[in-house]
């Protein structure tokens, strides 16, 4: 077995059982670890894929950024455990079934497709390749970005105002 | 193709390693007498009061919440200046294109400013 | 090579002046922000009038341009949607001031947020790439998202905006999914070359086209995908309620026409897409005007009813993708556009009537309107009427047309099921006006008060400007149709 087969079960390991343990764990808190755990698996996975830059935007964004959130976000409740919301066994089979259904039904479409990707060269360096198209084919995209950024920032400072004065000028 | 990665992997063994190393240690050799004194919070500490889990304000969010998108901001930055030396030649309008989407931001980061998202108060 | 030319940015102007628009408010507000309001305002009214023109001119004039590297295309299509958004834009801002001053939230936050949720309008049916696509979906909706929360003291606002910006956000991951397996399948995100992922990857394409096409309904709020709408209908403040009736309910049609028509194609796709939204037609007709009978409040009937008339544009689009005719595309657009000046003038009312510390929503608070302001109560008659689709007023013709083409392709069943449909809405449409004109606080037991407060020369000009409207365009419907049909035509131009 290559280095690279034994870094990808290791890694997928950590991104299945990280998401296998967010969803047999009952504190919150535990969970949120959890998905650390298996974000960081992804990102490895990534890495594996020669996608450096998502790799580095997996570790920024969503380890160092969204799990943080929802830390802060379990702060602002109260202490205590995570009460399973299912009210009824009917639903509980129900979400599973579809669950198990759409897993199966994506498994067998990715086991069947030939990947045209596959067949394609690599870049040398993605990050680059990355911004040679965000500053070409995807200008107009990237600089939409800028003003969905721009939106965000103007509903949390909408948020905050109505928030603390109801809205006063 | 993974050999740039070993150090990091090194790094990682190494950080595991060693937080495992000194638990596992501290309980071989650190000596067990433990008595009612020895259990109670130790001098600098004062007695427990109540549960470590309080709510937090909800400003904390907020700050949390802005640090996402200006990080969200900074990494458009790295592509882009990863290849700004090799199109050096089109350096103006890469420079305008960039400017153009700081300068976007840079109105909302007034805009927040301005509104007082930013006082703690 | 890296370029962006003059030419780009003139190409793209519409969508331009709406965030260059939208970022001079917030700087505004930050800067000045005593005199903000009344400014915002203008600037808004100026930006989208300037862009409504722009669109107009150019759609006559017949430009076509591809801009930034093909990620964008302003053709006719792009243009008539930017016009009847712009339009629908207008007349929901000018429904604003008022209601926002009664409420004491009158911000210029509103205005910039609705001005980018615009410019992602305009962008989103002139997307020819998948990213461009997903950018302007996003930048659409989630200033709908914080207008709906916009009068935050309220409790239900607040519900509202929560329920939607969820339910939303679950949409968005589907079309993100989609659009991924549609990349995969096709190796490209340009939408004229996704139809080769057919052939290529067959089980990616169509799971990739489903997933796609339950996000855009979700956004169109096509039954079984339509639980948000009479909760955030019924939460948002009214002016939002108008800007989602009729901007955010045509604007996905935008997108979702030009993805199926060019992206999917009428060859190898077709056979799934075409008997799936027959079923869903069918079913959000149905579903929409049953349970719309049997509501009390008339933002939430008019939320179901949204739903019934998506189904309705549902018939036009299956229609014009069996004909592939770009006549029967043009009844869609020439649909969207009536549809735009009836409910802005529906809401225009409920917000004319709207007090201090009440709404008035319920069909029971319009109880003898009619003798105590006649023409208010004429307007909404003429509103009411025209949902409903009766003769001579143009919500007649945007389904007679919708339905002739229809027939003309085959659906003769589907046709007949939309009829009895139409039928059926004429029962809570008709609820409103007999409420109206034949009843009195005598019925009710208690008098109803219908006094201005807050008189808004805006407001007033638009509720007459949307019945003149209703009543000449259903008429004079040629010139419309005629510019609709130069708009359909250059889409079918670039579709197989």
């Amino acid at each position: 077995m290559s280095a690279e087969k034994v870094a990808f079960f290791i890694l997928s390991g950590l991104t299945l059982g990280g998401g296998l343990a967010i969803l047999f764990s009952v504190r919150l808190m535990r969970a949120v670890v959890y998905l650390l755990v298996s974000l960081f698996g992804v990102a490895g996975l990534y890495i594996l894929l020669n996608a450096e830059f998502l790799a580095a935007l997996q570790v920024l964004i969503y380890i160092g950024g969204i799990t943080i959130l929802m830390v802060f976000g379990l702060m602002l409740t109260g202490p205590g455990q995570f009460v399973n919301p299912a009210e009824s066994r009917l639903k509980a089979v129900a979400a599973g079934v579809s669950s198990l259904t759409t897993a199966i039904v994506l498994l067998l479409i990715v086991k069947k497709t030939k990947w045209p990707a596959g067949t394609q060269a690599l870049a040398g360096d993605t990050t680059a390749e990355i911004g040679r198209l965000l500053l070409t084919d995807h200008v107009f995209a990237f600089e939409i970005a800028s003003v969905l950024l721009l939106v965000v920032l103007v509903g949390v400072a909408l948020f905050v105002r109505l928030a603390r004065d109801g809205g006063k000028p | 193709m993974l050999s740039p990665y070993l150090p990091i992997l090194f790094q990682l063994i190494l950080a595991a390693g060693f937080a495992c190393a000194l638990l596992v240690l501290t309980h071989v050799f650190g000596p067990r007498r433990s008595t009612d004194v020895k259990l109670s919070p130790f001098e600098c500490g004062v007695d427990l009061l109540d549960c470590a889990h309080h709510r937090f304000s909800v400003k904390f969010y907020l700050v949390a919440m802005l640090f996402i998108l200006f990080d969200i901001e900074a990494i458009f930055f790295y592509p882009w200046a990863v290849i700004f030396r090799e199109e050096i030649s089109q350096g103006l309008l890469l420079l305008s294109e960039m400017g153009t989407f700081v300068a976007v931001l840079l109105v909302g980061f007034i805009f927040i400013w301005r509104k007082g998202v930013l006082e703690w108060a | 090579m890296i370029s962006i030319t003059a030419a780009d940015l003139s190409g793209i102007s519409p969508a331009l002046h709406l965030a260059v628009a939208g970022i001079a408010i917030m700087l505004l507000d930050a800067l000045w922000p005593m005199r903000s309001k009344l400014l915002s305002v203008w600037i808004t009214l100026a930006a989208l009038g300037c862009s409504l023109t722009t669109s107009l001119h150019r759609l006559t004039a017949g430009v076509d341009v591809t801009l930034f590297n093909g990620a964008v295309r302003m053709d006719g299509y792009a243009h008539a949607f930017s016009a009847i958004i712009c339009l629908a834009s207008t007349l929901a801002v000018l429904s604003a001031p008022k209601y926002l001053r009664l409420r004491g939230v009158h911000l210029a936050e509103y205005y910039a947020l609705l001005l980018f949720s615009v410019c992602g309008m305009v962008l989103f049916a002139a997307a020819e790439e998948l990213i461009m696509l997903f950018l302007a979906l996003e930048t659409l909706s989630i200033p709908v998202y914080c207008l709906v929360g916009f009068t935050r003291t309220n409790v239900y606002s607040t519900e509202a905006s929560m329920k939607y910006f969820v339910i939303g956000a679950f949409a968005t991951g589907f079309l993100v999914y989609g659009i991924a397996l549609l990349y995969g399948a096709a190796g490209s995100g340009y939408l004229v070359d996704l139809r080769a992922g057919a052939a290529r990857a067959p089980g990616l394409f169509y799971a990739g086209m489903t997933l796609l096409l339950v996000g855009f309904l979700f956004k169109i709020g096509a039954v079984p995908f339509n639980m948000w709408t009479p909760d955030a209908y019924e939460g948002a403040p009214t002016p939002v309620t108008t800007f989602m009736a009729e901007a955010v309910k045509a604007a996905p049609f935008g997108g979702m026409i030009k993805v199926l028509f060019v992206g999917f194609g009428f060859d190898a796709a077709v056979g799934l897409w075409q008997p799936a939204l027959v079923v869903i037609a069918v079913l959000t007709m149905t579903v929409g005007n049953l349970t719309a009978l049997v509501q009390t409040d008339v933002k939430r009937m008019m939320g179901y009813s949204s739903i019934a008339h998506s189904g309705y544009i549902l018939v036009g689009i299956l229609a014009a993708s069996k004909l592939q005719s770009a006549d029967a595309l043009a009844a869609v657009l020439y649909y969207l556009f009536v549809y735009v000046l009836m409910n802005a003038g529906a809401f225009g009312i409920l917000i004319l009537f709207s007090h201090k510390d009440k709404d008035t929503n319920a069909v029971e608070d319009l109880t003898g309107l009619a003798r105590e302001r006649p023409w208010a109560a004429a307007l909404m008659a003429v509103y009411m009427l025209s949902l409903t689709g009766l003769p001579p007023l143009a919500g007649f013709f945007g389904k007679f047309y919708i339905f002739s083409y229809a027939v003309k392709a085959g659906y003769v069943p589907l046709v007949i099921i939309a009829i009895l449909n139409s039928v059926v809405s004429a029962y809570y449409y008709l609820k409103v006006i007999v409420a109206m004109y034949f009843r009195g606080p005598e019925d009710t037991g208690r008098a109803a008060v219908f006094h201005y407060e807050g008189y808004s020369v805006f407001l007033l000009a638009m509720l007459w400007f949307t019945a003149w409207g209703i009543l000449y365009y259903g008429i004079h419907s040629e010139p419309q149709l005629a510019l609709a049909r130069l708009a359909a035509s250059s889409l079918f131009a670039t579709a197989p």
